[in-house]
Protein backbone atom coordinates (compact mmCIF):
# COMPACT_ATOMS: atom_id res chain seq x y z
CA UNK A 1 0.00 0.00 0.00
CA UNK A 2 1.45 3.27 -0.57
CA UNK A 3 0.28 6.31 1.28
CA UNK A 4 0.58 9.71 -0.90
CA UNK A 5 1.56 12.76 1.15
CA UNK A 6 -1.21 15.60 0.01
CA UNK A 7 1.00 18.53 0.30
CA UNK A 8 -2.21 20.68 -1.07
CA UNK A 9 -3.24 20.08 2.46
CA UNK A 10 -0.72 22.51 3.86
CA UNK A 11 -0.44 25.82 3.35
CA UNK A 12 3.00 27.42 2.72
CA UNK A 13 2.78 29.17 6.17
CA UNK A 14 1.65 26.38 7.44
CA UNK A 15 4.75 24.25 6.33
CA UNK A 16 7.17 27.33 7.69
CA UNK A 17 5.28 27.59 11.17
CA UNK A 18 5.70 23.72 11.57
CA UNK A 19 9.53 24.33 10.29
CA UNK A 20 10.15 26.72 13.08
CA UNK A 21 8.63 25.11 15.57
CA UNK A 22 10.30 22.21 14.92
CA UNK A 23 13.41 24.03 14.79
CA UNK A 24 12.58 24.90 18.80
CA UNK A 25 11.50 21.82 19.39
CA UNK A 26 14.61 20.07 18.20
CA UNK A 27 16.63 22.74 19.71
CA UNK A 28 15.45 22.25 23.05
CA UNK A 29 15.71 18.25 22.98
CA UNK A 30 18.84 18.25 21.38
CA UNK A 31 20.85 20.35 24.74
CA UNK A 32 23.21 17.58 25.41
CA UNK A 33 23.24 16.04 21.88
CA UNK A 34 19.73 14.87 22.54
CA UNK A 35 19.40 13.44 25.93
CA UNK A 36 16.00 12.20 26.97
CA UNK A 37 15.27 11.45 30.41
CA UNK A 38 17.08 10.82 33.21
CA UNK A 39 20.22 10.65 31.36
CA UNK A 40 19.74 14.35 30.46
CA UNK A 41 18.92 14.77 33.96
CA UNK A 42 21.95 14.03 35.11
CA UNK A 43 23.81 15.55 32.62
CA UNK A 44 22.46 18.82 33.87
CA UNK A 45 23.53 17.85 36.99
CA UNK A 46 27.04 17.31 35.70
CA UNK A 47 26.84 20.76 34.14
CA UNK A 48 25.62 22.63 36.74
CA UNK A 49 28.44 21.11 39.28
CA UNK A 50 30.95 21.78 36.61
CA UNK A 51 29.61 25.70 36.14
CA UNK A 52 30.08 26.01 40.39
CA UNK A 53 33.54 24.25 39.92
CA UNK A 54 34.57 26.63 37.04
CA UNK A 55 33.66 29.55 38.64
CA UNK A 56 35.79 28.46 41.81
CA UNK A 57 38.56 27.68 39.53
CA UNK A 58 38.50 31.52 37.79
CA UNK A 59 39.13 32.52 41.17
CA UNK A 60 41.73 30.32 42.23
CA UNK A 61 43.44 30.46 38.78
CA UNK A 62 42.94 34.45 39.38
CA UNK A 63 41.23 34.94 36.71
CA UNK A 64 38.19 36.38 38.36
CA UNK A 65 38.01 38.45 41.54
CA UNK A 66 39.21 35.97 44.55
CA UNK A 67 35.33 36.36 46.83
CA UNK A 68 35.35 32.96 49.02
CA UNK A 69 31.68 34.01 49.88
CA UNK A 70 31.26 32.72 46.73
CA UNK A 71 33.37 30.20 46.16
CA UNK A 72 30.94 28.90 49.82
CA UNK A 73 27.91 29.08 47.80
CA UNK A 74 29.19 26.95 45.05
CA UNK A 75 30.43 24.46 47.49
CA UNK A 76 26.97 24.43 48.85
CA UNK A 77 25.50 23.70 45.43
CA UNK A 78 28.09 20.62 44.93
CA UNK A 79 27.57 19.36 48.13
CA UNK A 80 23.92 19.74 47.76
CA UNK A 81 24.58 17.37 44.40
CA UNK A 82 26.20 14.71 45.90
CA UNK A 83 23.20 12.88 47.08
CA UNK A 84 20.96 13.43 43.70
CA UNK A 85 24.15 11.47 41.97
CA UNK A 86 22.84 7.75 42.60
CA UNK A 87 19.64 8.90 42.00
CA UNK A 88 20.36 9.93 38.86
CA UNK A 89 22.05 6.62 37.48
CA UNK A 90 19.57 3.90 37.44
CA UNK A 91 20.43 0.08 36.41
CA UNK A 92 21.97 0.04 33.19
CA UNK A 93 20.81 3.45 32.04
CA UNK A 94 22.75 3.66 29.44
CA UNK A 95 20.90 5.52 26.38
CA UNK A 96 22.70 7.55 24.30
CA UNK A 97 23.89 10.02 24.42
CA UNK A 98 24.73 9.18 27.83
CA UNK A 99 28.98 8.65 28.53
CA UNK A 100 28.38 6.62 31.36
CA UNK A 101 30.28 3.20 31.81
CA UNK A 102 28.83 -0.12 32.28
CA UNK A 103 31.16 -0.40 35.13
CA UNK A 104 29.11 1.92 37.45
CA UNK A 105 26.80 -0.85 37.90
CA UNK A 106 29.41 -3.67 38.25
CA UNK A 107 31.21 -1.32 40.65
CA UNK A 108 28.13 0.67 42.34
CA UNK A 109 29.30 0.44 46.32
CA UNK A 110 32.73 2.83 45.23
CA UNK A 111 30.49 4.61 42.62
CA UNK A 112 28.07 5.75 45.12
CA UNK A 113 31.19 6.31 47.92
CA UNK A 114 32.56 8.56 45.16
CA UNK A 115 29.45 10.45 45.15
CA UNK A 116 29.45 10.80 49.18
CA UNK A 117 32.50 11.89 48.84
CA UNK A 118 32.00 14.50 46.30
CA UNK A 119 29.85 16.13 48.85
CA UNK A 120 32.34 15.63 52.00
CA UNK A 121 34.93 17.27 50.28
CA UNK A 122 32.63 20.44 48.72
CA UNK A 123 31.32 20.37 52.60
CA UNK A 124 34.99 21.00 53.99
CA UNK A 125 35.16 23.41 50.82
CA UNK A 126 32.17 25.65 52.33
CA UNK A 127 33.99 25.45 55.43
CA UNK A 128 37.48 26.40 54.59
CA UNK A 129 35.90 29.52 52.15
CA UNK A 130 34.29 30.66 55.23
CA UNK A 131 37.33 30.93 56.76
CA UNK A 132 38.83 32.78 53.85
CA UNK A 133 42.42 31.66 53.68
CA UNK A 134 43.28 31.22 50.15
CA UNK A 135 45.36 28.90 49.89
CA UNK A 136 43.68 26.68 52.30
CA UNK A 137 40.17 27.27 49.98
CA UNK A 138 43.12 26.85 47.04
CA UNK A 139 44.28 22.85 48.25
CA UNK A 140 40.38 22.08 49.73
CA UNK A 141 39.76 23.01 45.61
CA UNK A 142 41.74 20.60 44.20
CA UNK A 143 41.18 17.56 46.48
CA UNK A 144 37.69 18.19 45.47
CA UNK A 145 38.34 18.29 42.06
CA UNK A 146 40.51 14.78 42.55
CA UNK A 147 36.99 13.19 43.22
CA UNK A 148 35.49 14.95 40.18
CA UNK A 149 38.63 13.33 37.95
CA UNK A 150 39.02 9.93 39.48
CA UNK A 151 34.80 9.39 39.05
CA UNK A 152 35.49 10.52 35.66
CA UNK A 153 38.21 8.57 35.05
CA UNK A 154 36.28 5.16 36.17
CA UNK A 155 33.01 5.62 34.88
CA UNK A 156 32.99 8.09 32.15
CA UNK A 157 34.05 7.83 28.45
CA UNK A 158 34.20 11.65 27.53
CA UNK A 159 32.57 11.42 23.70
CA UNK A 160 34.82 14.78 22.02
CA UNK A 161 32.22 16.58 19.95
CA UNK B 1 65.05 45.07 52.87
CA UNK B 2 67.67 42.49 53.66
CA UNK B 3 68.15 40.23 50.78
CA UNK B 4 67.17 37.25 52.76
CA UNK B 5 63.92 39.26 53.72
CA UNK B 6 63.08 39.80 50.33
CA UNK B 7 63.66 36.19 49.09
CA UNK B 8 61.21 35.03 51.51
CA UNK B 9 58.82 37.95 50.96
CA UNK B 10 59.00 36.48 47.20
CA UNK B 11 58.60 32.63 47.78
CA UNK B 12 55.47 34.03 50.14
CA UNK B 13 54.20 36.01 47.49
CA UNK B 14 54.91 33.63 45.12
CA UNK B 15 53.13 30.79 46.90
CA UNK B 16 50.19 33.34 47.21
CA UNK B 17 50.23 33.70 43.71
CA UNK B 18 50.78 30.52 41.71
CA UNK B 19 47.28 28.59 41.62
CA UNK B 20 48.28 25.75 43.78
CA UNK B 21 51.48 24.93 45.58
CA UNK B 22 51.44 22.13 47.18
CA UNK B 23 52.44 21.88 51.47
CA UNK B 24 53.39 18.35 51.20
CA UNK B 25 55.70 18.11 47.81
CA UNK B 26 59.08 19.04 47.75
CA UNK B 27 61.02 19.56 44.66
CA UNK B 28 63.06 16.37 44.10
CA UNK B 29 66.61 15.64 45.78
CA UNK B 30 68.61 15.17 42.84
CA UNK B 31 71.45 14.10 45.04
CA UNK B 32 69.39 11.26 46.07
CA UNK B 33 69.39 8.73 43.11
CA UNK B 34 66.02 6.77 44.21
CA UNK B 35 63.94 10.07 45.41
CA UNK B 36 65.08 11.75 41.80
CA UNK B 37 64.38 7.87 40.49
CA UNK B 38 60.80 8.20 41.76
CA UNK B 39 60.25 11.21 40.50
CA UNK B 40 61.00 10.25 36.72
CA UNK B 41 59.13 7.06 37.84
CA UNK B 42 56.10 9.86 38.30
CA UNK B 43 57.21 11.20 34.89
CA UNK B 44 56.59 8.33 33.35
CA UNK B 45 53.48 7.16 34.63
CA UNK B 46 54.91 3.62 34.86
CA UNK B 47 51.80 2.47 37.50
CA UNK B 48 49.00 3.57 35.03
CA UNK B 49 50.14 0.48 32.65
CA UNK B 50 52.23 -1.44 35.10
CA UNK B 51 49.56 -1.88 37.86
CA UNK B 52 46.89 -3.78 37.20
CA UNK B 53 43.54 -2.86 38.87
CA UNK B 54 43.20 -4.73 41.84
CA UNK B 55 46.74 -6.57 41.06
CA UNK B 56 50.20 -5.52 43.15
CA UNK B 57 51.59 -2.53 42.53
CA UNK B 58 54.04 -2.77 39.10
CA UNK B 59 53.35 -6.80 39.09
CA UNK B 60 51.86 -6.27 35.73
CA UNK B 61 48.58 -8.17 34.10
CA UNK B 62 47.00 -4.57 32.76
CA UNK B 63 45.05 -6.03 29.84
CA UNK B 64 45.85 -3.30 26.79
CA UNK B 65 43.01 -3.60 24.17
CA UNK B 66 44.58 -2.41 20.50
CA UNK B 67 43.41 -3.19 16.86
CA UNK B 68 46.34 -5.45 16.75
CA UNK B 69 45.69 -7.79 19.85
CA UNK B 70 45.27 -7.77 23.60
CA UNK B 71 48.67 -6.99 25.18
CA UNK B 72 49.44 -7.70 28.93
CA UNK B 73 51.97 -5.55 30.82
CA UNK B 74 55.07 -7.16 32.13
CA UNK B 75 55.82 -7.26 35.99
CA UNK B 76 58.48 -4.68 36.77
CA UNK B 77 59.02 -5.34 40.44
CA UNK B 78 62.42 -6.21 41.55
CA UNK B 79 61.69 -10.13 41.92
CA UNK B 80 64.48 -12.01 40.44
CA UNK B 81 62.67 -14.67 38.34
CA UNK B 82 59.56 -12.75 37.22
CA UNK B 83 60.46 -9.18 37.34
CA UNK B 84 63.41 -7.33 36.32
CA UNK B 85 65.54 -8.00 39.50
CA UNK B 86 68.27 -10.15 37.92
CA UNK B 87 68.67 -7.12 35.00
CA UNK B 88 71.95 -5.11 34.75
CA UNK B 89 72.48 -1.39 34.28
CA UNK B 90 72.78 -2.45 30.42
CA UNK B 91 70.17 -4.55 30.31
CA UNK B 92 67.47 -1.98 31.19
CA UNK B 93 68.78 0.79 29.40
CA UNK B 94 68.81 -1.53 26.34
CA UNK B 95 65.06 -2.51 27.12
CA UNK B 96 64.26 1.47 27.44
CA UNK B 97 66.51 2.96 24.75
CA UNK B 98 65.92 -0.10 21.97
CA UNK B 99 63.04 -2.03 22.66
CA UNK B 100 65.13 -5.17 23.38
CA UNK B 101 64.63 -7.41 25.82
CA UNK B 102 67.89 -9.50 27.46
CA UNK B 103 67.75 -12.08 25.64
CA UNK B 104 67.74 -10.13 22.40
CA UNK B 105 63.68 -10.29 21.41
CA UNK B 106 62.02 -7.47 20.45
CA UNK B 107 59.78 -5.98 22.75
CA UNK B 108 55.83 -4.80 21.23
CA UNK B 109 55.83 -0.80 21.10
CA UNK B 110 52.82 -0.57 23.06
CA UNK B 111 55.94 -0.55 25.37
CA UNK B 112 56.52 3.26 24.74
CA UNK B 113 60.45 2.84 24.41
CA UNK B 114 59.87 4.79 21.27
CA UNK B 115 60.11 7.85 23.45
CA UNK B 116 62.10 6.39 26.33
CA UNK B 117 64.79 6.14 23.67
CA UNK B 118 64.84 10.12 24.31
CA UNK B 119 65.50 9.90 28.22
CA UNK B 120 68.93 10.57 29.72
CA UNK B 121 71.31 7.69 30.64
CA UNK B 122 70.87 9.55 34.16
CA UNK B 123 67.39 9.72 34.36
CA UNK B 124 67.09 6.01 33.09
CA UNK B 125 69.62 4.98 35.95
CA UNK B 126 67.76 6.48 38.64
CA UNK B 127 64.96 5.41 37.60
CA UNK B 128 66.12 1.65 37.75
CA UNK B 129 67.76 2.56 41.88
CA UNK B 130 64.38 3.54 42.30
CA UNK B 131 62.51 0.15 40.87
CA UNK B 132 65.18 -2.04 42.70
CA UNK B 133 63.21 -0.10 45.99
CA UNK B 134 60.32 -1.27 45.42
CA UNK B 135 58.84 -4.62 46.73
CA UNK B 136 59.45 -7.63 44.61
CA UNK B 137 55.82 -9.58 43.56
CA UNK B 138 56.20 -12.99 42.20
CA UNK B 139 53.91 -13.43 39.16
CA UNK B 140 54.71 -14.08 36.23
CA UNK B 141 54.08 -12.49 32.71
CA UNK B 142 50.85 -13.83 31.07
CA UNK B 143 51.68 -14.07 27.03
CA UNK B 144 49.93 -11.50 24.57
CA UNK B 145 47.02 -12.25 22.79
CA UNK B 146 47.61 -10.87 19.24
CA UNK B 147 46.30 -11.65 15.77
CA UNK B 148 48.15 -12.78 13.34
CA UNK B 149 51.37 -11.42 11.86
CA UNK B 150 51.29 -9.19 15.00
CA UNK B 151 51.76 -12.45 17.14
CA UNK B 152 55.72 -13.11 15.34
CA UNK B 153 57.42 -10.78 17.32
CA UNK B 154 60.45 -11.02 14.64
CA UNK B 155 58.34 -8.86 12.35
CA UNK B 156 58.91 -6.08 14.68
CA UNK B 157 62.50 -6.02 13.83
CA UNK B 158 60.90 -4.68 10.70
CA UNK B 159 58.74 -2.63 12.67
CA UNK B 160 61.74 -0.76 14.15
CA UNK B 161 63.15 -0.06 10.95
CA UNK B 162 60.28 1.59 9.48
CA UNK B 163 58.49 3.56 12.33
CA UNK B 164 61.47 3.73 15.44
CA UNK B 165 63.69 6.85 15.14
CA UNK B 166 66.43 5.97 18.18
CA UNK B 167 68.36 9.66 18.34
CA UNK B 168 68.57 10.70 21.52
CA UNK B 169 67.05 13.76 22.88
CA UNK B 170 68.93 16.95 21.35
CA UNK B 171 68.49 20.08 22.93
CA UNK B 172 67.49 23.26 20.61
CA UNK B 173 70.27 25.23 20.88
CA UNK B 174 67.88 28.72 19.82
CA UNK B 175 65.30 27.50 22.47
CA UNK B 176 65.52 28.45 26.13
CA UNK B 177 65.95 26.07 29.08
CA UNK B 178 62.53 25.72 29.60
CA UNK B 179 61.46 25.01 26.57
CA UNK B 180 64.29 22.50 26.23
CA UNK B 181 62.75 20.51 29.73
CA UNK B 182 59.67 20.70 28.11
CA UNK B 183 60.67 19.16 25.02
CA UNK B 184 62.54 16.47 26.96
CA UNK B 185 59.33 15.54 29.33
CA UNK B 186 57.06 15.67 26.88
CA UNK B 187 59.23 13.60 23.86
CA UNK B 188 60.38 11.61 26.46
CA UNK B 189 59.42 10.41 30.02
CA UNK B 190 56.08 12.11 29.71
CA UNK B 191 55.66 9.87 26.42
CA UNK B 192 52.35 12.31 25.53
CA UNK B 193 52.97 11.45 21.53
CA UNK B 194 51.75 7.71 21.98
CA UNK B 195 48.27 8.69 22.66
CA UNK B 196 48.30 12.16 21.28
CA UNK B 197 49.07 11.35 17.78
CA UNK B 198 47.77 9.41 15.05
CA UNK B 199 49.69 6.48 13.81
CA UNK B 200 49.88 4.42 10.62
CA UNK B 201 48.40 1.37 9.37
CA UNK B 202 51.06 -0.47 11.56
CA UNK B 203 50.70 1.24 14.76
CA UNK B 204 53.98 3.55 14.26
CA UNK B 205 53.21 7.09 15.48
CA UNK B 206 53.21 9.56 12.56
CA UNK B 207 56.24 11.53 13.58
CA UNK B 208 55.34 14.37 10.96
CA UNK B 209 51.66 15.18 12.86
CA UNK B 210 52.98 14.51 16.13
CA UNK B 211 50.68 15.43 19.01
CA UNK B 212 48.17 16.46 16.27
CA UNK B 213 45.71 14.13 18.01
CA UNK B 214 44.23 10.79 17.76
CA UNK B 215 40.90 10.14 16.25
CA UNK B 216 41.39 5.93 17.42
CA UNK B 217 43.44 6.30 20.89
CA UNK B 218 43.63 3.40 23.41
CA UNK B 219 40.14 1.83 24.21
CA UNK B 220 38.21 3.87 21.50
CA UNK B 221 39.01 7.10 23.04
CA UNK B 222 39.32 10.42 20.60
CA UNK B 223 42.31 11.70 21.90
CA UNK B 224 42.92 15.99 21.72
CA UNK B 225 45.53 17.13 19.78
CA UNK B 226 48.11 19.15 21.64
CA UNK B 227 49.59 21.66 18.81
CA UNK B 228 48.34 25.11 18.86
CA UNK B 229 46.68 24.49 15.49
CA UNK B 230 43.22 26.49 15.73
CA UNK B 231 41.10 23.50 16.02
CA UNK B 232 42.74 21.71 19.05
CA UNK B 233 41.02 23.83 22.29
CA UNK B 234 43.98 23.90 23.87
CA UNK B 235 44.80 26.50 22.19
CA UNK B 236 42.31 28.47 22.99
CA UNK B 237 43.34 28.16 26.83
CA UNK B 238 45.54 30.57 28.79
CA UNK B 239 48.58 29.04 30.54
CA UNK B 240 47.14 29.02 33.75
CA UNK B 241 43.88 26.82 32.07
CA UNK B 242 46.85 24.86 30.56
CA UNK B 243 48.61 24.26 34.31
CA UNK B 244 45.29 23.10 35.55
CA UNK B 245 44.37 20.78 33.42
CA UNK B 246 47.47 18.61 33.77
CA UNK B 247 47.99 19.45 37.29
CA UNK B 248 44.48 18.67 38.71
CA UNK B 249 42.20 17.95 35.60
CA UNK B 250 40.34 20.71 35.49
CA UNK B 251 39.34 21.87 31.98
CA UNK B 252 38.15 26.01 31.53
CA UNK B 253 34.38 24.97 31.44
CA UNK B 254 34.87 23.10 35.09
CA UNK B 255 34.87 19.82 33.56
CA UNK B 256 37.20 17.67 34.78
CA UNK B 257 39.29 14.91 32.58
CA UNK B 258 39.02 10.99 33.34
CA UNK B 259 39.36 8.49 30.98
CA UNK B 260 43.06 7.58 30.39
CA UNK B 261 44.16 11.30 30.73
CA UNK B 262 42.75 10.84 34.77
CA UNK B 263 45.52 8.38 35.06
CA UNK B 264 48.03 10.56 33.35
CA UNK B 265 47.30 13.54 35.75
CA UNK B 266 46.89 10.74 38.75
CA UNK B 267 49.76 9.05 38.48
CA UNK B 268 51.82 11.31 36.44
CA UNK B 269 51.35 15.37 35.69
CA UNK B 270 49.86 15.66 39.07
CA UNK B 271 52.67 14.92 40.91
CA UNK B 272 55.23 17.09 38.92
CA UNK B 273 56.71 20.46 40.02
CA UNK B 274 55.43 23.42 39.39
CA UNK B 275 58.58 24.54 36.98
CA UNK B 276 58.52 21.07 34.99
CA UNK B 277 54.63 22.13 34.19
CA UNK B 278 55.23 25.39 33.24
CA UNK B 279 57.81 23.97 30.83
CA UNK B 280 55.66 21.51 29.37
CA UNK B 281 53.32 24.29 28.52
CA UNK B 282 55.85 26.43 27.12
CA UNK B 283 57.03 23.71 24.93
CA UNK B 284 53.55 22.79 23.89
CA UNK B 285 53.18 26.41 23.23
CA UNK B 286 55.50 26.47 20.61
CA UNK B 287 56.09 22.54 19.49
CA UNK B 288 55.63 22.16 15.98
CA UNK B 289 58.80 24.91 15.16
Amino acid sequence: MKTTFNTHLFSKQALSALFIVGTIFTGTVFSHGGATGVVKERMELMKEVGDNMKQVGAMVKGQAPFDSMTIAKNAKSISDAGPHITKLFPNDSLHKPSEALPAIWEEWDQFSALSDKLSDEANKLQEVAQGGDKRAITMQFAKLGKVCSGCHTDYRKKEEK
Amino acid sequence: MKPSTLKALTILSSMLISPITWADKDTPEVSDPVKSGEYIFNMGGCSSCHTAKEGKALAGGLAMETPFGVFYTPNITPDKETGIGDWSDEDFIRAMTKGEAPDGSHYYPTFPYTSYSKMSRHDLLALKDYLNQQTPVVSENRPHDLSFPFNLRSLMGFWKMVNFDETPFVPDKDKSQVWNRGAYIVNGPGHCGECHSPRNLIGGVKSEEALAGNLEGPEGEKVPGLTMAKENRVSQWSDEDLLFSIQIGMTPDGDFLGGSMGHVIENSTGKLSQEDLKAIIEYLRDSES
